[in-house]
């Protein structure tokens, strides 16, 4: 793994949890070790300088606070709205993670978030191990993400 | 004087988000119309009159950029002022966005960014002191 890269994803997706949905990681000590029951998995794919897929991984019973918090709303919203709202907060990551791992004047095309069958982050894509993994510790469980980066044309 | 606006994102939510920013900010509001796509937002354009038109770029079936570049070809909304909002981080398709007229605003967002864009492209005047404390989205 590229500890260069592993940094950046952890900054980012740091700073979109708190600008975006008011989550913010426990600090060591307040962290707790959690096993919850069940995880949602999406991903975001880019191509561009270099192509890839971005996935991530929450408890779900983190979804409802999530998709509150976005919406500024006192109740929880409907399902889909739940999962609209993941879906978009892994977008705002992927974009926001692109440009500072590939400068300023880099392009990318970047697909639609999707929701992924499986439960748990890949080990590997296309063959290939994790470019980056970072994991937040927040109330509702750990937010886990992991960069692959599968051709890379720089 | 209300505005009539058109929000174009695949996400809901978002769409949801900046329409809450929209108020926030004190924007007076009249019709809203929503998208999901390029191609929904042309054919709102279409079917109303709008003073104000809110896009993201990654959208499936027709994105953004190409929403935008058909505006700016017809002399009925060639003029409609267009406020970007996205993800976008490349300064090269920001630029080229702008040289299209378009004002951007990059994802997070708060509501007191969306008041100064709106506020400079439109030349309303929005008065609240809401949007000084309000959320980022």
């Amino acid at each position: 793994m590229d500890p260069t890269s592993e940094n950046t994803l952890l900054q980012v997706a740091e700073r979109t949890f708190e600008e975006l949905a008011f989550l913010i990681p426990l600090g060591d000590q307040e962290a707790v070790e959690q096993t919850p029951d069940r995880h949602i998995v999406a991903s975001i794919h880019f191509r561009g300088p270099f192509s890839g897929t971005l996935f991530i991984a929450v408890p779900t019973t983190m979804l409802p606070e999530l998709a509150r918090n976005m919406l500024g709303l006192d109740q929880d919203p409907p399902e889909d709205k739940q999962l609209d709202a993941f879906k978009e907060l892994l977008n705002v990551v992927c974009g926001n993670l692109l440009p500072e791992l590939a400068g300023p004047q880099a392009l990318f095309d970047v697909s639609p978030p999707q929701l992924c069958p499986e439960t748990t982050l890949p080990p590997t894509h296309h063959d290939t191990p994790p470019t980056a993994t970072a994991t937040l510790d927040l109330d509702a469980g750990p937010a886990r993400l992991a960069l692959f980066i599968h051709n890379d044309q720089t | 004087m209300s505005l009539n606006i058109l929000v174009v994102d695949d996400s809901a939510v978002t769409r949801a988000m900046i329409l809450k920013s929209l108020r926030v900010a004190g924007l007076p509001l009249g019709e809203v119309h929503e998208a999901a796509n390029g191609k929904e937002g042309l054919e709102q354009l279409e079917d109303h009159w709008l003073d104000l038109v809110l896009v993201d770029i990654n959208m499936p079936v027709m994105n953004g950029e190409e929403m935008i570049e058909k505006m700016r070809q017809n002399p009925l909304w060639a003029d409609i002022p267009i406020v970007v909002v996205s993800t976008e981080g490349s300064q090269v398709r920001i630029e080229r966005l702008q040289r299209k007229g378009a004002k951007f605003v990059h994802k997070p967002f708060s509501p007191e960014i969306i008041r100064e864009v709106i506020q400079e492209i439109t030349g309303i005047q929005l008065q609240t002191a809401e949007a000084d404390h309000g959320p980022d989205f």
